[in-house]
């Protein structure tokens, strides 16, 4: 297989992220419930759901366009937190793919550590801190790893699923350290951080979806 | 939880419309954007704009403050939810009047990142902002790390700040030290004794068992420092008092402002009985007591419990108190 990924596939993708996240909301409100507010599903569903809703009414034309618009919409819809980081995630995410109208395994390698690295700065954050990086940090090192050493692309991409899922489940030793959660930080021993399972649920998502075809 | 609106998903879209019909003078919405409230007559003409926001659920934090002699616009989000950039971006635009814009805020996470993108924003189109931060809570980190600290009913006199400091002609780098200033005066702690629960929600934010209270608890249900028993209205405010006056650097002689208000299911019955043992205490201190308020300033929904805040003041300060407000929640003075 050869990965390539088109406008309309970004548009696919989004649409299987709002529909993930909305089965997956309550779920993600009770974990967040023990360790925060109760609301980190709500705002996962609203805004994947606004960023596809935009991107199937306005269609851009390139990917960055679509990701970058789509991120606007899911800040718009989600506010808080989770929605500022998302936003500027698929607004890096979208720079690095430039004006491309396909990308392959190696631009959404580029990407996907665009988008980390906009995390990192907007939300002051490092890996270690029981946050959304926990499991999307290790999917990087993963699919960059896999990349350099050429390894086959099939099971690679199981790889980097299974890397962001150890990475969500390493969380329940993790003392939160950014964001709100510090607040809740005795509630959260040993409890899984929410953030990091919606960067498995995403990595998840995202990679099925080029496994499938 | 017995509640009175219709969806969850509309709930703060139809509370913000119901605040701007009900105080169509006063407010309106900016630019059409249906989650940035502004004075109705923003742009103030010669006046450094003042923006607040955050989350919903803690009227009258924010809209409540929106208006003369206050703050001219708050950007909305949901229950406990930061705005998003964009409505921050749009409301800054709408009400700047050519003299800059004040970024005042409760210090929390996500308010923070999408103000300072915003901010990026705005001043890539050529409109200055300053940020100040409020973060009064002590129980939220300790001395040392006031940085760090959460913001609550302390807003109140950071708009109070602000306002008149604005109102007074000032540029913007001038409300923004001034103001900054006053909040290292600023000091407050809360408790509380029953949870709030966000809409579509399901369920309470946290539980606390009957005979349990706890001290520090923030706004939206983050830890406090201590949870224990539940103990009478003077030993709990002896207590918090005591924390209070052990962070706030004061000498006898001094006056304070005293602000104790209400989490939001708290009477004001128990806010006097409170209040009456706060100013015993502030009087052994020899600390004198100027513009006192009681009632509900900053809440947590349908919270039951209460917190108290101290403004140690000089008369800078005093006279900015003094300045006349005329908002939809807060009527002091004639204007």
């Amino acid at each position: 297989m050869a990965v390539s990924v088109k406008p309309e596939d970004t548009a696919a993708i989004l649409d299987r992220l709002a529909e993930v996240f909305e089965q997956q909301k309550d779920h993600l409100n009770n974990l967040d419930t023990k360790i925060g507010d109760g609301d980190h599903g709500l705002s996962m569903a609203r805004g994947f759901g606004a960023a596809a809703r935009h991107v199937r009414e306005k269609f851009p034309d390139t990917i960055a366009a679509m990701l970058m618009e789509g991120g606007m919409q899911f800040n718009e819809a989600a506010g808080s937190t989770i929605g500022i980081l998302m936003f500027s995630a698929m607004r890096e995410a979208g720079k690095a793919a430039g004006e491309k109208t396909e990308v392959t395994l190696y631009d959404l390698a580029s990407m996907l550590e665009a988008a980390v690295q906009g995390i990192m700065k907007r939300g002051k954050a490092q890996v270690g801190q029981k946050t959304i990086l926990d499991s999307l940090h290790p999917a990087l090192h993963v699919l960059q790893a896999g990349l350099a050493s050429r390894a086959d692309e099939r099971k690679l991409l199981a790889d980097v699923i299974q890397a962001a899922a150890d990475g969500a489940e390493a969380t329940r030793d993790l003392k939160p350290e950014a964001g709100r959660a510090r607040w809740f930080s005795e509630r959260s021993v040993g409890q899984i951080d929410p953030g990091a399972v919606s960067g498995h649920l995403i990595i998840k998502t995202v990679v099925e979806y080029l496994l499938a075809r | 939880m017995k509640t009175f609106y219709n969806e969850a998903e509309s709930y703060v879209d139809e509370m913000l419309e119901g605040i701007v019909a009900a105080h169509a003078d006063q407010l309106a919405f900016a630019a059409g954007e249906k989650r940035a409230i502004m004075r109705a007559d923003a742009p103030v003409k010669d006046k450094v704009a003042i923006v607040t926001g955050g989350g919903s659920g803690h009227l009258p934090v924010f809209m409540g403050y929106v208006g003369k002699g206050l703050i001219d616009g708050a950007a909305i989000g949901n229950v406990f939810a930061s705005p998003s950039m964009n409505q921050m971006l749009i409301l800054t635009r709408t009400v700047h009047a050519g003299k800059g814009v004040l970024y005042l805020y409760g210090n929390y996470g996500g308010d923070v990142m999408n103000f300072d993108m915003a901010a990026e924003m705005a001043e890539e189109e050529e409109i200055q902002i300053k940020t100040v931060l409020v973060a009064d809570d002590v129980a939220s980190a300790p001395t040392g790390k006031e940085t760090d600290r959460r913001g609550v009913a302390g807003l109140f006199y950071a708009y109070k700040v602000a306002g008149a400091c604005a109102d007074g002609g000032a540029d913007l780098m001038t409300v923004a030290d001034t103001t900054q200033q006053a909040l290292e005066q600023v000091r407050s702690i809360g408790v509380a004794i029953t949870p709030c629960e966000v809409p579509g929600a399901g369920k309470p934010s946290f539980t606390l068992k009957e005979d349990e209270m706890e001290i520090g608890m923030g706004i939206h249900g983050e830890a406090g420092i201590q949870r224990g028993p539940r103990r009478s209205a003077d030993e709990v405010t002896a207590g918090m008092m005591k924390l209070l006056l052990e962070d706030l650097p004061h000498s006898g002689g001094d006056t304070v402002s005293i602000l104790v208000n209400s989490l939001g299911a708290t009477p004001l019955e128990e806010l006097y009985i409170i209040y009456r043992k706060a100013e015993q205490i502030l009087k052994e201190n020899k600390l004198g007591v100027y513009r006192p308020y009681v009632g509900r300033y900053a809440t947590s929904m349908e919270m039951a419990g209460f917190s108290i805040t101290l403004f140690r003041l000089n008369d800078r300060f005093k006279k900015y108190l003094d300045h006349p407000v005329w908002t939809p929640f807060v009527r002091e003075g004639t204007h």
